[in-house]
Formats: C-alpha cells, structure tokens, sequence
C-alpha cells in the first residue's frame, strides 16, 4: 500500500524535488541523491504523514533540508553546470549561447543571496509553489514569506544590474 | 497615493494570488502603482528564468521504489531479544536459572514483547521470513518451558 503510494508521489513530485535540488546544488548527480534520500525518508515517515494534505510541500521541505545539510558540508556551488540541461530549444548556437550565459549569470546571482531570500525564489519559481505551501514548507508566516519573496526578487535585480555595469566598466 | 496598494500586494497579483478586481482597476487608473508593478514584475521576470524543464532521470526513479523497504522493526526486536538472552546466558550462567525463575515466570512484559515483535513481524515481513521468525519463537518458547521446567523442578 505504501509502497503503491510512494511509486504515485515519485511520478507527481520526482520532477519537483529533482529540479529544486538540481537549483539548489548545481549537480545533477547530487541531485539525484537528494531526491531519491527525499523520496527514501518521506517513505520511512509515511505513517506519520498527513494524507489529507498536499504531498509536494511536505517533499520539499525534507529535500530543503537535505540541500541545507549539504550546503553545509560543501560551499561550493558549480554554478556552470546549473545550466547544463536547459531543455528548452533555442533557434541558433548563438542566441542559445547568450540565453545559456543569462541563466548563469541569474543564478550566480541567487547563489549569492542570503540563504532566506534564495530558500523563498528558488521554492517560487523552481518548484512553483504558492505562498500557502512555502510558508508551510519554511514554517513561516504568509506575509513573512511575501516580504522574502519580494526583498529577494530586488536583491536580485539590483544584484544583475550591478554585475552588468561592472561588466560595462571593464570594456571601457 | 495615500489609498494606494502597497508593493506586496501588487506582488501578490504578479503572482496569481490576488485576483480582486478592484484591484486591477486601480492599477489601470494609477500610474505610480503601475511603476511599481513594473518594476516588481521586472525583477519577477529575471527569478523566472530560474524555472527549468529537466527531469527526474527514469533509473533514479527505478532505484527509489527499489530500495524502498520497510525498517523490519519486528525483525530487529526479535534479533535485540535473542541477543540479550544469549548474552544472559553467555556472560553469567548463573544468572540464565535466575533470569528465567524470576523473570519468565512473573513477567507478563515478555509475552507482551513476543506478542508484539510478531504483530511487528506480520506487518514488515515477507510470509518466508514470518514463518522463519515463527519458527524461532516456537523453538525459543520450547527452549523456555523446557528450562522453567528444569528449574522449577
């Protein structure tokens, strides 16, 4: 029975998870560790687990944990894989080129945020989760999560708009 | 500009999670609500290229439902009980007559035990492994009597 749901969640939420961590960590091999230690572990705790609620946030809070602890051990992140499977397909080499160096220019950036502010973007724009589920993910209050969601969206664009004109500066 | 929204909320219409028309209205009629808008919708825009398609490779979703197994808790308390016993009885064999004087004949703990490593066993076990387990208790139990008969003479 168990086994039945944890084959339905990973079919649903795998993707989820292994995008979050893939954001989070820049190994698609770590990655793949994390989300399968997540769907391994929300295994072992599925008697405890409220059915009656949505399964993603409750994934995405053990894999969060499981990309913190590892952020711990390893403060590295490999930016330059992060885009390395970009599936999206792109007209020519060089348009993909330049899309591939905007990408990694945004998530050099998040990877400099503070952790708070890039827990609450990467949850919003990787995992697509409303306000309700990352507050339950983060345990934090709804205006608390808005308040992160917004400061961090602006950290990040001044962050960018930094970066392009120290980047204007050094071609001059 | 006093009654104006303020940028969380504009946030929170951005975001699909404000869907008040009056606040639609507002924006259309407020040109500085609409600088905030834009800018917040800007910056939105730059977080959304975070947003991949990859997906879960299909062998790691394979190794995931096979390594799913439940923790074989009755198994484990049943090891932890034979364990104990023998370590009784290895350790001080003196204490193996008192252990099984004092301790089978009073406790009703050490049914309760089997009977709940069994239920444990019935839950987490394959039916090989629960007639294996079975087994075991019935030789332990045999074990037990033939001892308590020994010592009660």
């Amino acid at each position: 029975m168990n086994r039945h749901l944890l084959q339905e969640m990973v079919e649903k939420y795998g993707n989820m998870v292994y995008r979050l961590a893939w954001r989070w960590t820049g190994s698609r091999e770590q990655a793949e560790d994390i989300t399968q230690e997540t769907f391994l572990r929300a295994f072992t705790h599925l008697d405890s687990y409220d059915r009656g609620r949505p399964p993603g946030p409750w994934l995405c809070r053990i894999a969060l944990n499981l990309c913190r602890n590892r952020s711990r051990d390893c403060r590295e992140i490999p930016v330059d894989s992060l885009t390395e499977e970009m599936a999206a397909p792109q007209p020519g080499p060089e348009q993909r080129y330049l899309e591939r160096e905007r990408e990694q220019e945004i998530l050099r950036a998040v990877h400099r945020l503070p952790q708070m502010y890039r827990e609450v973007i990467l949850l919003k724009h990787v995992s697509g989760l409303s306000y309700a589920e990352i507050s339950a993910v983060l345990d934090l209050e709804i205006n608390l999560v808005k308040n992160r969601l917004y400061r961090g969206r602006l950290m990040l664009r001044k962050a960018l708009q930094r970066l392009a004109s120290d980047e204007e500066g050094k071609k001059k | 500009m006093k009654d104006c929204p303020d940028a969380l909320t504009w946030q929170a219409v951005l975001d699909g999670e404000e869907n008040d028309p009056a606040l639609l209205e507002h924006l259309a009629g407020c040109p500085a609500c609409r600088a905030s808008y834009r800018e917040i919708s800007a910056a939105a825009g730059l977080a959304g290229a975070l947003a991949t398609e990859a997906t879960l490779p299909p062998a790691v979703a394979r190794r995931i439902l096979r390594q799913a197994k439940p923790f074989p808790a009755g198994l484990v308390a049943a090891l932890l009980f034979c364990l104990l016993a023998a370590s009784a009885a290895l350790l001080q064999p003196g204490g193996l007559s008192w252990w099984f004087s004092v301790g089978v004949v009073r406790m009703s703990s050490l049914i309760l035990d089997g009977l709940l490593g069994a239920i444990l066993l019935l839950q987490s076990l394959d039916p090989a492994m629960i007639l294996l387990a079975a087994l075991l208790l019935a030789g332990l139990e045999i074990l037990v009597l033939h001892k308590l008969k020994v010592t009660e003479g």
